[in-house]
C-alpha cells in the first residue's frame, strides 16, 4: 500500500473547465491550497468549445436597455419551464453582471460597443449611443427579451478559458493534467478526497482534501448523436452516484442542439435567421422565420424538426436522415462577416459552402439540466465535505430547459459563489482520515483494474457496449419519450449494465491504454444512461426538455418537483425520491417564446 | 520583473544588436551591390564611358572607400549572421529533415540562402583579389577577364549574389515589415529581376568588347 | 464504395519497457465526409483499441490534435481523407514529449512557456464589485483577440526549424500569446519588461524567418505581422533604452 502516491491539500477539484478553474480561485484567492485534476490540459476543455455567449443583465446595449436581474430571472424560469430552484436563479441573476465585469479585470476581450447606426441582417437599424460607447455589449439569444448575451468576438469559451487559467497559473494553483479520478473516498459521512489514475503511466494514487468539488461537466456522450467534447462522459456524476450516498437531480432533462452538422454533429447555429427544409424542400416551421422575431425554445425547434424525420420526410444521407438548414438568402457578405464560425465549420468538418449550399442538420444531444444534486451552497445533499459546480451539478438553474448562454455564466457564477463556500468548509474543517480506510479505497480500485486487464470478468467488447447504449439512448431516451419505449430501454440497459461488468479487453498495452479508460467508464456511464430512463419513465408529464407523447402536457399539480436518482450499493436499478422545486417569485405560467 | 543588474551576465540587448547590425549590413550590402550593378553597366555606353567612370571614382577616393567600407560591412555581416548557420551534423540533419517533411518553400529557401552566403564568400573573395591585383580599373582589362576564363565564374556570382540579396530583403521586410509577405514577394522579385537584367547586360558588353578587340 | 484507405501509423509506448517504434499498418473504407477524427475512433474502435492519440472537441477549438499528416503538422479534426492520397502517414507532432503512438505532451510544454513569460494579465488593481466596468474600445477588443485567439497546438512549433534546432526558443505560439497581453491597455507591463522576456535569442530575435508558422497554422492566425509587430516595438525599446542608459553613464 505505500508504493502509492498521496497528495494532501486543502481543496482538491475534479474538472478544468471554466467551473472548476473559477471555483479554484476563489479557493486560491483566500489562501487555500487547491489542486485541480483534469482529464487533459486545461485549455483543452470542452468549456472552449463555447463559443455562443454568456447571459448577464448589463443592459449597456441599445437592444438591451431595461434589462435587469429581474427580467434575466424570469427569462430564466419561464425557459426552464418552472423546474428550477427559484432561490438560485435570483442569486444567479444578481451575480452574474459582476462575475462577468470581473472577467473583464482578467483579461477576457469582450465586445464592446461602438456608438453609431448599424444596420441588422433583418434590415432594422440599431443605434448605439455616445455615452455607453466602449461599454460590454451583448447579441440577441433564443427565449430572452433583451440582449442580453456578452460575447468575445466569436470564441466566448476560448477567451475565458484563457483568461481563467492564466488566473490559476499566477495564483499558483496546482494542476494535474491527464489524471482521472475514478473514486471518491468517503467514510460513509464525509468526503476526503480521490482516487485518481495517471492517464499517461497508468498509475494510482491517491488525492486527500478537506473539500472536493466535482466540475467535470456533462455526460452528453452517452448519446451516440451529441454536441459535446469526446472527453464529456460524465466521469464526476457517477463518482458521486457511486457512493451511494449522493444523487443525481432531474437526469431527465436532457437538452437537444436543433441543428448539428454529420458527421462529427457540430452545432451550427445561425441565430434563428435561416429556414430549416424537410426532403421535398418544404419549409415546415411557419412561424420560425427572421421577419417574425419570436425564436421558439430550443426544445421546442429540435421537437418539430424530430417529428419531420419521424414522419418520413428526413432526408436520407450516408450518417441517416436529416432535414436541411437553408440561410442562402442572407447573402454572402452577411454569412461571411456575422456567421463567420457558421461558415468555417460547414466548410471544415461539413465540407460544405453554406453560401451556395444547402446544409444538412438534425437535432443532437447538447446539454445536460441534471447533474450532482446540490444546495444552493453547491454542497452535494448526503455526503459532506462533497461539492459540485458547472453543468455537472444540479444546482438547479437550469430546470427542464437552459437557456442559451446560461450555461457559461453558470460556470464563473456557480464557481465564485460555491467557491466561496467551498473555502468556507474547508477552512473551518481539518482533514481526518485512517490510512486503512485511504488504504481500502485504493486497494478496491486496484483490485477493479487488475480483474479487467486479467481478463477474469468475462467476454464483452468495451465499445460494442458503448454503442449499443448510445443506440437505445438516442432512440428511446431522445427527444420524444413514450412509456412503451422507455420501458424497452430501461430492460436493455439494465442488461447492458450486467454486460458491462463483464468486459474484457482486446488489447493488452501496460501504462495507459484507451481501452481501460472505456471499460473502466461504462459500467458508471451505463447507470447514467439508467438514472435517465428511469427518471422520465417516472415522470408522466411533459416540461421543457422532457416530453413525453403519452403525457404531453405540463402537469403541476403532481410533478413540479424535482427528481432524486440514488444507486445505493450493489443495486440494479436506481432509487427514485422527489423533492419539490422552491417557487419564490414567479408562479408556474403559460411558457411563451418570448421576442 | 526589475531589471536585472547587467554585471551578473551579458548585455540583455545583444540579440537584438546582432539583429540589427544582421539588418543593416545586410541593407547596406544590398546597396553596394546594385549601385555597384549600375556603375558596372556604364560599359555598356561604351569602353570610355566605363574607363571614365572608373577615373572619375579613382580621382575623389572613392573607389577604395567603397572597397574598404564594403569588405568592412561585408566581415560584419558575416559575422553577425554566421550565427545562425547549423554547424553540427545532428542540427544539419533535423534543418534538412524539418523542410524535407514540410515541403515548405519558405524553408528550403532559408537553406539556399545559407549555402549561397558561403559560396558569395569564396566567389567575391576571388572577384576582389583578382581585381584588386589587377588595378587600376579599366574596361579592357574586364573584357579580357570575361571573354577569357571568367565568363561562367562572373554569372555563377551575379545569380548567387542576386538571389542571396532578394531573399534577404524580402526575409527581413516580412520580419520588420508592415506588408503581407506576397506583396513583399512581388516588389523584391521585380527588383531582382531588373537589377539582374542590368548585370546580365554588363557582361553581356564586357563579353562583346572582347570579341570585338 | 469509397476508396480503401491506407493508414501507417506510428506506434511507440514509452511505458513498456524494452518496446521500440515502428510502423504499423490499417486498412479502412473511406466514408463520405470522413475526417481523421473518424477515421482513427473508427480504427480504435474497430482494429486496435490501444491506439492513442487525443481528441477533445473535434472541432479545431481545443487543439488537442495536431499531428503530422504525411509530414506536415495539422490538426486531425479538420483533415479531410478525401483531401489526401489513398496513403495516409501519420506520426506524433515532434517538439513535444511523445506520450505513445500519436499523442504528444503538449499541455505541459505550454503551461510552461506560460509559467516563464508571466502569460497573463498583470494588473495590481483590486476588482470592485458594484462598479461598471472600464471602457474600452472595441476595435482593441478585436485586436486582442486576434492574437487570443491562438489555440496552442503546437502545428507552428513542429513547423518551425528554428525550434528545432534550439529548444529553448518560443516559437511563434510563445510570441503571439505575448502580443495579446502588450496589446491590452489592462495589462500593467511596460515594453521594457516584455524585453526582458522576449527581447533574447529565445524570444522574438530568435526568429529566422522561416514562416514555416503562418504557412502551417490551422486557425490561419496572422503570425508573420504580429511577429513583425512586436520585433519593432521591442527594437525601439530596446535601442532607445541603451541610449539613455549611456547618457547617464
Amino acid at each position: 500500500m505505500s508504493s502509492y502516491r498521496i497528495h494532501v491539500t486543502d481543496a482538491l477539484i475534479i474538472g478544468a473547465g471554466l467551473a472548476g478553474e473559477r471555483t479554484a480561485i476563489e479557493l486560491a484567492a483566500r489562501g487555500l491550497e487547491a489542486v485541480i485534476l483534469s482529464l487533459v490540459p486545461p485549455r483543452r476543455s470542452h468549456s472552449t468549445a463555447a463559443q455562443g455567449g454568456l447571459q448577464a443583465a448589463l443592459g449597456n446595449c441599445a437592444q438591451g436597455r431595461g434589462d435587469s436581474p429581474d427580467v434575466h430571472f424570469k427569462d430564466t424560469v419561464k425557459g426552464a419551464d418552472w423546474g428550477c430552484d427559484q432561490n438560485v436563479v435570483r442569486l444567479f441573476v444578481n451575480t452574474a453582471p459582476a462575475a462577468v465585469r470581473q472577467t473583464a479585470r482578467w483579461g477576457v476581450p469582450w465586445s464592446r460597443i461602438t456608438a453609431g447606426k448599424r444596420r441588422m441582417p433583418d434590415l432594422s437599424v440599431v443605434e448605439e449611443s455616445e455615452a455607453s460607447a466602449g461599454l460590454i455589449t451583448a447579441k440577441k439569444f433564443a427565449g430572452t427579451t433583451k440582449w442580453r448575451t456578452c460575447y468575445a468576438a466569436e470564441g466566448t469559451g476560448h477567451a475565458l478559458q484563457y483568461a481563467l487559467d492564466g488566473m490559476v497559473l499566477s495564483l499558483g494553483v496546482t494542476v494535474h493534467d491527464r489524471i482521472e479520478a475514478i473514486a471518491l473516498i468517503h467514510d460513509g459521512r464525509r468526503c476526503l478526497g480521490a482516487v485518481a489514475r495517471c492517464l499517461r503511466t497508468g498509475d494510482l494514487r491517491a488525492y486527500l482534501a478537506r473539500a472536493t468539488v466535482i466540475a467535470t461537466g456533462g455526460c452528453g456522450r452517452i448519446y451516440g448523436l451529441s454536441t459535446n467534447s469526446v472527453i464529456n462522459e460524465g466521469t464526476g456524476l457517477f463518482l458521486a452516484l457511486d457512493t451511494g450516498l449522493a444523487c443525481l437531480g432531474n437526469m431527465e432533462a436532457v437538452q437537444f442542439h436543433p441543428k448539428t452538422m454529420p458527421p462529427t454533429w457540430i452545432p451550427v447555429s445561425e441565430g434563428g435567421g435561416g429556414y430549416i427544409l424537410d426532403r421535398n424542400l418544404d419549409y415546415f416551421m411557419p412561424y420560425y422565420q427572421p421577419k417574425n422575431k419570436k425564436v421558439p425554445y430550443r426544445d421546442v425547434i429540435a421537437r418539430h424538426m424530430q417529428e419531420r424525420i419521424r414522419a418520413g420526410l428526413g432526408v436520407d444521407g450516408p450518417h441517416g436522415p436529416h432535414l436541411w438548414l437553408d440561410i442562402r438568402h442572407l447573402g454572402a457578405t452577411h454569412i461571411e462577416r456575422h456567421l463567420q464560425n457558421l461558415a468555417v465549420f460547414c466548410r471544415d468538418f461539413g465540407g460544405i459552402d453554406p453560401v451556395r449550399e444547402l446544409i444538412p442538420v438534425r437535432p443532437a444531444q447538447h446539454y445536460v439540466m441534471g447533474g450532482v444534486r446540490t444546495n444552493i451552497d453547491g454542497a452535494v445533499y448526503g455526503l459532506e465535505g462533497l461539492f459540485a459546480v458547472g453543468e455537472a451539478a444540479c444546482w438547479d438553474l437550469h430546470g427542464f430547459n437552459r437557456l442559451g448562454g446560461n450555461s457559461l455564466a453558470e460556470t464563473i457564477v456557480a464557481g465564485m459563489v460555491v467557491g466561496r463556500k467551498v473555502a468556507e468548509f474547508a477552512l473551518g474543517h481539518s482533514l481526518q482520515y485512517s490510512s486503512r480506510l485511504v488504504g481500502e479505497h485504493l486497494a478496491a480500485q486496484e483490485y477493479r483494474l487488475r480483474s479487467l486487464i486479467a481478463g477474469k470478468n468475462g467476454c464483452e467488447n468495451c465499445y460494442e457496449l458503448k454503442k449499443r447504449m448510445q443506440r437505445i439512448m438516442m432512440e428511446y431516451v431522445g427527444i420524444f419519450r413514450t412509456g412503451t419505449g422507455l420501458r424497452k430501454a430501461m430492460a436493455e440497459l439494465q442488461e447492458l449494465h450486467q454486460r458491462a461488468q463483464q468486459v474484457r479487453l482486446v488489447s493488452n498495452s501496460r501504462g495507459a491504454n484507451p481501452e481501460l479508460e472505456a471499460a473502466l467508464r461504462l459500467p458508471g456511464m451505463v447507470r447514467l444512461a439508467l438514472c435517465i430512463t428511469c427518471g422520465a419513465l417516472a415522470r408522466t408529464e411533459s416540461r421543457g426538455s422532457h416530453y413525453r407523447e403519452d403525457f404531453p402536457n405540463r402537469d403541476d399539480i403532481n410533478w413540479l418537483n424535482r427528481t432524486l436518482a440514488y444507486w445505493p450499493p450493489g443495486a440494479e436499478l436506481p432509487v427514485l425520491k422527489y423533492e419539490p422545486v422552491t417557487i419564490t417569485e414567479l408562479p408556474p405560467g403559460e411558457r411563451t417564446a418570448s421576442a | 520583473m526589475p531589471d536585472k543588474p547587467e554585471a551578473l551576465g551579458p548585455n540583455p540587448r545583444v540579440d537584438l544588436y546582432l539583429e540589427l547590425a544582421g539588418l543593416v549590413s545586410g541593407l547596406l550590402l544590398v546597396t553596394f551591390l546594385w549601385v555597384h550593378a549600375f556603375l558596372n553597366a556604364t560599359v555598356i555606353l561604351g569602353a570610355p564611358v566605363f574607363d571614365g567612370m572608373a577615373r572619375f571614382l579613382e580621382r575623389y577616393y572613392l573607389s577604395p572607400v567603397g572597397i574598404g567600407l564594403g569588405l568592412l560591412v561585408g566581415l560584419i555581416h558575416v559575422l553577425s549572421v554566421a550565427r545562425r548557420i547549423p554547424t553540427g551534423y545532428r542540427e544539419q540533419r533535423s534543418l534538412w529533415r524539418v523542410a524535407r517533411k514540410l515541403r515548405h518553400a519558405d524553408t528550403y529557401a532559408w537553406i539556399l540562402q545559407v549555402i549561397t552566403g558561403l559560396i558569395i564568400l569564396v566567389l567575391a573573395s576571388t572577384h576582389i583579389w583578382v581585381v584588386l591585383a589587377d588595378w587600376p580599373l579599366q574596361a579592357a582589362k574586364s573584357a579580357f577577364r570575361v571573354q577569357t576564363n571568367y565568363l561562367s565564374f562572373y554569372i555563377i556570382l551575379l545569380l548567387v549574389a542576386e538571389y542571396h540579396a532578394g531573399a534577404g530583403i524580402y526575409r527581413q521586410f516580412v520580419k520588420w515589415g508592415w506588408f503581407r509577405r506576397r506583396s513583399v514577394a512581388l516588389a523584391v522579385g521585380t527588383a531582382v529581376a531588373l537589377i539582374l537584367t542590368v548585370n546580365l547586360g554588363g557582361l553581356w558588353a564586357f563579353h562583346q568588347l572582347g570579341v570585338a578587340r | 464504395m469509397g476508396r480503401r484507405l491506407t493508414f501507417d501509423i506510428f506506434r511507440y509506448n514509452p511505458s513498456v519497457p524494452g518496446s521500440t517504434p515502428r510502423i504499423q499498418t490499417f486498412q479502412l473504407e473511406e466514408t463520405p465526409g470522413m475526417n481523421l477524427f473518424v477515421a482513427l475512433t473508427r480504427l480504435r474502435e474497430e482494429q486496435d483499441p490501444s491506439l492513442k492519440f487525443d481528441f477533445v472537441c473535434r472541432m479545431a477549438l481545443c487543439g488537442s490534435c495536431g499531428m503530422l499528416i504525411n509530414g506536415r503538422p495539422r490538426l486531425a479534426c479538420k483533415t479531410f481523407t478525401r483531401d489526401l492520397p489513398a496513403q495516409i502517414n501519420l506520426f506524433p507532432l515532434p517538439v513535444f514529449k511523445l506520450l505513445g503512438d500519436l499523442s504528444v505532451d503538449t499541455g505541459t510544454w505550454f503551461r510552461n512557456l506560460a509559467l516563464k513569460t508571466g502569460a497573463w494579465l498583470h494588473t495590481s488593481r483590486a476588482f470592485e464589485h458594484d462598479a461598471r466596468e472600464e471602457r474600452m474600445d472595441n476595435e482593441t477588443a478585436l485586436r486582442i483577440y486576434e492574437a487570443e485567439r491562438c489555440i496552442e497546438c503546437g502545428c507552428c512549433l513542429a513547423a518551425c526549424a528554428k525550434v528545432h534546432l534550439q529548444k529553448e526558443f518560443i516559437g511563434a505560439a510563445g510570441i503571439n500569446r505575448l502580443v495579446r497581453f502588450m496589446l491590452d491597455p489592462r495589462d500593467e507591463r511596460g515594453v521594457a519588461q516584455y524585453f526582458e522576456v522576449l527581447g533574447s535569442e529565445n524570444g522574438i530575435y530568435g526568429c529566422m524567418g522561416l514562416m514555416g508558422c503562418e504557412d502551417n497554422c490551422p486557425k490561419d492566425l496572422p503570425l508573420q505581422l504580429q511577429l513583425a509587430y512586436i520585433r519593432r516595438r521591442l527594437a525601439a525599446t530596446g535601442v532607445s533604452r541603451s541610449q539613455t542608459r549611456q547618457g547617464k553613464g
